[in-house]
């Protein structure tokens, strides 16, 4: 069973036709990356697979259900979660309160409840606290948890991204560039860390990047788009080999 | 300890005034904090402005007038019912505004709103007593205490906020107001992790119209008349600059707020005229210096007289 089928997704902008008839599929446990010059349509793509854009046609499918159309909460609810590509945090809240925030989906206390600080409400608090503080250590920002994510760092901000789509405890997460700014040493934090959260959180993640060494370094497979159209699939190697693609976009790459 | 503190000045504070006219004002101070509460709900909790809010106080007041005027039905009904009226036609004001106006836009569509509501209430002499308002509206009642002086007025009005308080705060840290908060700071990321972000804005929108239809409930029943001009910009005035300058976002900043101006503005010596002008050069003077509102300001301030203290001890 495939875990998302992308399957004739063409998005249509009064004229400007961002997507055209693209078809992707990404296994269970495996990390995809779709790489292509700016403007290919890559994020379109993410916004129409996580419900913020409806496609002019085709079908998305998320384990073997169509979610086509959903509404952006509607298709978290299904298990997919995502980072943006502009850093997007919870700004005026602390770093502890932006992870409770992710947990709505997990929690299912009503404001009744709450009133009455019953102790079904006093329980499930708990809970929302250990897994924060789990996700807090994964990332290493345990220190940082009474810190207001503005005054974060870029890079800590990047890592409360991750937290906070982690926190929904999705199936599927899809990374809308998630190395941009990102200094060698972090980005083989990031590599290390989202080959984590695939092993052992059985997460699949789907990567946009333009970042060649995080790209080759995580991936099983890559999907190349181009003007909106997927013009090259296959393993990293067989990529980074593929003349269209060098000529389009990689220009002489190394793989060493 | 510091609730204790408050609770006991709660307490205590009509007999430490030393006339009713002060007494008078500490029990309208009650709904007003209500009515900054209720408005701070949409400025604090979801981050929009509603130029419009006196439209619900307004609604509160003249449900339970008429209820009063001309129905037998007990008070206390007719403060649920009131509440519900308001609380329903903020409902539908959201459903229809939250879809697609935030801002700026929100601010003028709910503005437009309650000045149609103000001309009608103002012109419908049937129904509304037009100009001339409604007289005559009955006091509330319990077994053996009648509310109609200042100090049982008082206590009432301050059992009401002490329960709106309570509700805030549960509700605050409930999954609802947590969700509210999230799309107050980011729409977009809030939907993705699976909040329905524009039913939270009309339940949301729901509450504060609630809330301000209580406070105008009481209004009505405190001063046994309402006149159209609870609809009118006035009274949205008011409540803007209470939560501003009181603090919005905060729970505490509305209610001072509510004290500053409803004591500040009558309790000035001069003449009508000049109290006015007097009080706007007060209000500037207190923006300018507490941007964020005269609550947190004068809570970092406490922190900061605490902390040093404590560091005055240490060094004995």
């Amino acid at each position: 069973m495939q875990m998302l089928n992308i399957e004739g997704i063409s998005k249509n902008f009064r004229g400007l036709q961002a997507l055209k008839k693209v078809n992707i599929d990404v296994l269970p446990n495996q990390v995809l990356g779709l790489i292509g010059p700016n403007g290919s349509g890559k994020t379109t793509l993410l916004n129409v697979v996580t419900g913020f854009l409806r496609p002019t046609e085709g079908i998305v499918r998320f384990k073997g259900e169509s979610i086509t159309g959903l509404k952006a909460h509607e298709v978290a609810r299904k298990g997919i979660a995502r980072t943006f590509q502009l850093t997007s945090v919870f700004p005026n809240l602390t770093v502890a309160e932006n992870i409770v925030r992710a947990r709505h989906l997990r929690s299912t206390s009503s404001t009744l409840r709450s009133l009455l600080q019953t102790k079904g409400y006093r329980d499930e608090q708990a809970m929302i606290e250990l897994k924060c503080s789990e996700l807090m250590d994964l990332l290493e920002m345990e220190k940082k948890k009474e810190v207001l994510a503005r005054h974060l760092a870029f890079g800590e901000q990047r890592k409360l991204e991750i937290a906070i789509a982690l926190a929904t405890e999705p199936e599927l997460l899809l990374m809308d560039e998630p190395a941009a700014g990102m200094n060698p040493d972090e980005q083989k934090r990031l590599i290390r860390l989202v080959k984590l959260i695939v092993q052992q959180m059985g997460i699949t993640v789907m990567i946009v990047e333009h970042n060649m060494r995080v790209i080759m370094g995580l991936c099983d497979s890559i999907a190349v788009l181009d003007y909106g159209v997927k013009m090259a699939e296959g393993t990293p190697l067989e990529i980074a080999h593929d003349e269209r693609v060098i000529s389009a976009y990689l220009g002489e790459y190394e793989l060493g | 300890m510091s609730i204790v503190a408050l609770a006991f000045l709660a307490v205590v504070a009509p007999f430490g005034l030393w006339n009713d006219y002060l007494r008078d004002l500490l029990a309208l101070s009650m709904i007003f904090a209500i009515l900054a509460l209720s408005l701070n709900v949409v400025v604090g909790y979801m981050g929009e402005m509603c130029f419009g809010h006196q439209m619900f106080f307004g609604i509160g007041a003249y449900t339970s007038a008429l209820l009063s005027i001309h129905t037998g039905i007990s008070p206390w009904l007719g403060i649920l019912i009131a509440v519900a009226g308001a609380a329903g036609f903020g409902f539908l004001v959201g459903l229809v505004a939250l879809r697609a106006m935030r801002g700026v836009y929100l601010a003028i569509v709910t503005f437009g709103l309650g000045a149609i509501l103000w001309q009608i209430v103002f012109n419908e002499h049937r129904l509304t007593g037009g100009a001339r308002g409604i007289s005559g509206i009955s006091r509330l009642s319990l077994p053996g205490v009648v509310f109609n002086d200042e100090v049982s007025l008082y206590y009432l009005g301050l059992v009401f906020l002490v329960a709106t308080l309570y509700f805030f705060v549960r509700w605050e840290r409930s999954r609802f107001g947590r969700a509210i908060v999230a799309v107050r700071e980011n729409e977009e990321l809030a939907r993705s992790v699976g909040i329905n972000s524009y039913i939270y804005l009309v339940l949301t929108f729901t509450i504060a119209a609630a809330f301000a239809g209580l406070a105008g409930s009481l209004y009505a029943h405190f001063l046994t008349v309402v006149n159209p001009y609870l609809f009118a910009p006035p009274y949205l005035l008011a409540m803007i600059i209470m939560v501003i300058v009181g603090g919005k976002g905060t729970l505490g900043g509305p209610i001072l707020g509510a004290f500053i101006y409803t004591f500040g503005l009558n309790l000035l010596p001069f003449s009508k005229e000049i109290d006015i002008v007097v009080f706007g050069v007060v209000l500037l003077a207190l923006i300018l210096l507490a941007p964020q509102g005269a609550y947190p300001y004068l809570r970092t301030l406490a922190t900061r007289l605490v902390t040093r203290a404590s560091r005055r001890n240490q060094l004995v």
